[in-house]
């Protein structure tokens, strides 16, 4: 029941946080000048996003963008919140909606930061943990330079590192230039694309995540392909997000180890194993709850560039296709989509935190 | 002279505080990693000063357009005594000159953003630290909103609303945006500082808020602000590498950038040149290793509590 109501105070708290965000996106593409704005709704086949364009009229008067700044931050809102988020050109072709846009990039991005944080959570703590225990010992050292260079290391190096190594270590792995598979094409797998007016883009039925979806229609050639490139960038993201997780993990269980209740249990006699599971390793994973929250922080700004280099279809590609194609709709959605995200990701760990531990709650 | 005026020059109590700098770089020193940070920290330093009296054209890479192509360093397998020490890059830019240039224009613009961002944060933070209120409310709001967008991503999105993508603008939005994390880290300091006795001592002779806040309270918050600080000018400088590198260098093509320079490698075909990519990202990656380092050493110093 505490954690219910503290999870609706949080979500309370949620509100005045997002509206905060939609101002700093209305400011910047409201404030500096009516066409700005504009090129964030108008469509290529409208003409020159001008406010003076003919055309565009009937945008001008549904965002009132000739009235003051706080009229058109309402209709702003209007918009958001009844789907019309703008026009993308940058997205494919031709452009498209930025809500359709998100719809088929969003869970590129998804796949990428979730298949990263599983891995690093899933050897971060086994490997803090031993880290911990043996503490100033060659498996320490080792783990602890290993985190250092993890994140001092920029995402969009060890990218290029990841490709360098791949390409002179493996017979056969050649840089294909995107996610594009070469074993997947429209006419044999139909449920991996969607037809936007002539032009496929990837975009997998039923989980859109072209993994699974390989694996639920049985192909398993475009499954293989598919994995393969997923490798590099969640290698990239995993090395880069892991030192965070081994750095938590390990302070956090050698700051447990020196706690009185811990000598208790050593001194009745547990076995070494009940010790550091149950005793310590609990209480060190809390922290390391909400480091995960806050590692996707660093993670989205990392995908923004793992996807650029590795031409992986996300958002985070998208955001630098519009800021270098000149795409208002496209940059303006991907901040808001991006700074949503994260908000949710954040409320997600605090839950989890309170939920791990009830004193939080209260 | 105004009586404040005066006492903010008298310099007993810095000196005092100099000793502690002393101490505190001693026990520093006594840190293997923290002094090999330091010592790499200071070579990088000797790089900026040098470049910056005794190179010529400093602010420029060197194109020669009539070489035939990126030559590999000379110990490079396969290497030529034409590549110099760290091979040339395209078009026929000499790395070794671009990449000890491009040093001098990192740390210095990334410092730069830091210590103004750190300024500003810390007097921020400390006035609504100490006088709480609705200034105080209004700031950790507005702080919680520039978090909650990844900073890459914010940063990407003012250089588009401002219609620039030049090196000075980038340096503008993350002046604007750097500030926010030392206000919050100073005025969570100050809130446990103020209640100190010897606050209320101050109070007690008779000093005024202002005199308070900068001789007796924001001094006694610093120790973290080091410590970020620090850490700091190794993430600004990967994200000027990183805004560079996705392609906001639009106003100079030449500019000597670290991340520039990989973008060149990476256009240009980096897996059969590897070293174009390399040499730089290693420039960048040991001047990231060693400030986070130094920032690991500080804080062990500055926080025993942290010392494990």
């Amino acid at each position: 029941m505490r954690l219910i109501l503290y999870i609706v105070r949080r979500l309370l708290i949620l509100i005045p946080t997002l509206l905060g965000v939609t101002i700093i996106t209305f400011t910047l593409s409201h404030a500096f000048g009516p066409n700005l704005a504009i090129a964030v709704y108008c469509t290529p086949k409208l003409g020159a996003c001008d406010i003076n364009n003919p055309f565009l009229q009937p945008i001008v008067q549904q965002f009132h963008l000739r009235d003051p700044i706080p009229v058109q931050y309402v209709f702003y809102m209007q918009g958001l919140l009844t789907g019309d988020w703008g026009f993308t050109t940058s997205a494919i072709k031709g452009g498209m909606p930025v809500t359709q846009a998100i719809s088929i990039f969003f869970p590129q991005t998804v796949e990428l930061a979730i298949t990263a944080t599983v891995f690093a959570t899933l050897v971060g703590i086994p490997t803090g943990t031993v880290s911990a225990l043996r503490k100033d010992k060659l498996p320490d050292h080792a783990t602890r330079i290993f985190a250092l260079i993890g994140y001092s290391i920029p995402f969009f190096w060890l990218a290029l590192l990841l490709q360098i190594l791949a390409i002179s270590l493996v017979p056969g792995w050649e840089i294909t230039g995107g996610y594009s598979p070469s074993s997947i094409s429209p006419s044999t797998e139909p449920w991996a694309f969607v037809n936007l007016g002539g032009t496929y883009q990837l975009f997998s039925q039923p989980t859109h995540f072209l993994v699974l979806d390989a694996a639920l229609h049985g192909s398993w050639a475009v499954f293989l392909d598919a994995l393969k490139h997923l490798v590099l960038p969640t290698a990239t993201l995993t090395i880069g997000i892991l030192g965070v997780v081994l750095r938590m993990v390990r302070s956090g269980m050698v700051d447990s180890m020196n706690q009185d209740y811990v000598r208790t249990a050593w001194a009745k006699g547990l076995p070494d194993w009940v010790v550091t599971r149950t005793h310590i390793r609990r209480n060190a994973l809390l922290p390391a709850a909400t480091v995960i929250g806050l590692l996707f922080a660093g993670l989205l700004g990392g995908v923004v560039l793992v996807e650029d280099v590795f031409a992986w279809p996300g958002i985070g590609y998208w955001a630098t296709q519009a800021v270098l194609q000149f795409d208002a709709g496209g940059v303006m959605g991907t901040t808001l989509i991006f700074a949503i995200f994260l908000v949710l990701i954040n409320l997600a760990a605090d839950v989890i935190y309170a939920y791990l531990d009830p004193r939080i709650s209260l | 002279m105004h009586r404040g005026a005066k006492a903010w020059l008298d310099t007993s109590g810095w000196r005092r505080r100099l000793k502690e700098y002393a101490l505190i770089l001693r026990l520093l020193m006594k840190s293997p990693p923290a002094a090999v940070g330091l010592i790499i920290v200071l070579i990088y330093l000797g790089i900026v000063i040098y470049d910056q009296f005794w190179v010529p054209n400093n602010d420029v890479m060197i194109a020669n357009f009539s070489a035939t192509g990126p030559d590999p360093p000379f110990w490079w397998p396969g290497g030529k005594a034409a590549g110099g020490w760290m091979g040339t890059t395209f078009p026929g830019i000499d790395l070794a000159d671009a990449v000890l240039k491009a040093v001098r224009i990192d740390l210095i613009y990334s410092t730069f953003v830091v210590l103004t961002g750190a300024l500003v944060g810390s007097l921020i933070g400390v006035v609504a630290g100490f006088r709480g209120g609705l200034f105080d409310e209004a700031l950790m709001r507005g702080t919680d909103v520039t978090y909650s967008i990844p900073f890459l991503v914010f940063a990407i999105a003012v250089a588009f609303a401002l219609q620039k993508r030049d090196f000075l603008t980038i340096n503008m939005i993350l002046l604007i945006l750097w500030w926010p994390p030392y206000a919050r880290l100073v005025r969570a300091q100050s809130l446990s500082v103020k209640e100190l006795k010897f606050v209320e001592a101050a109070r007690a002779a008779g000093a005024s808020d202002a005199r308070i806040m900068l001789r007796h309270v924001l001094p006694n918050t610093l120790a973290p602000v080091f410590v970020q600080i620090s850490l700091d000018l190794g993430v600004v400088t990967q994200i000027f590498a990183a805004l560079e590198f996705i392609g906001f260098n639009a106003g100079n093509l030449f500019l000597p950038e670290l991340g520039n320079l990989i973008n060149i490698g990476w256009t240009w075909g980096f897996e059969s040149h590897p070293w174009t990519i390399l040499m730089p990202g290693i420039a960048l990656l040991i001047f990231t290793v060693s400030v986070n380092l130094l920032g690991d050493g500080l804080r062990d110093v500055l926080d025993p509590r942290a010392r494990r």
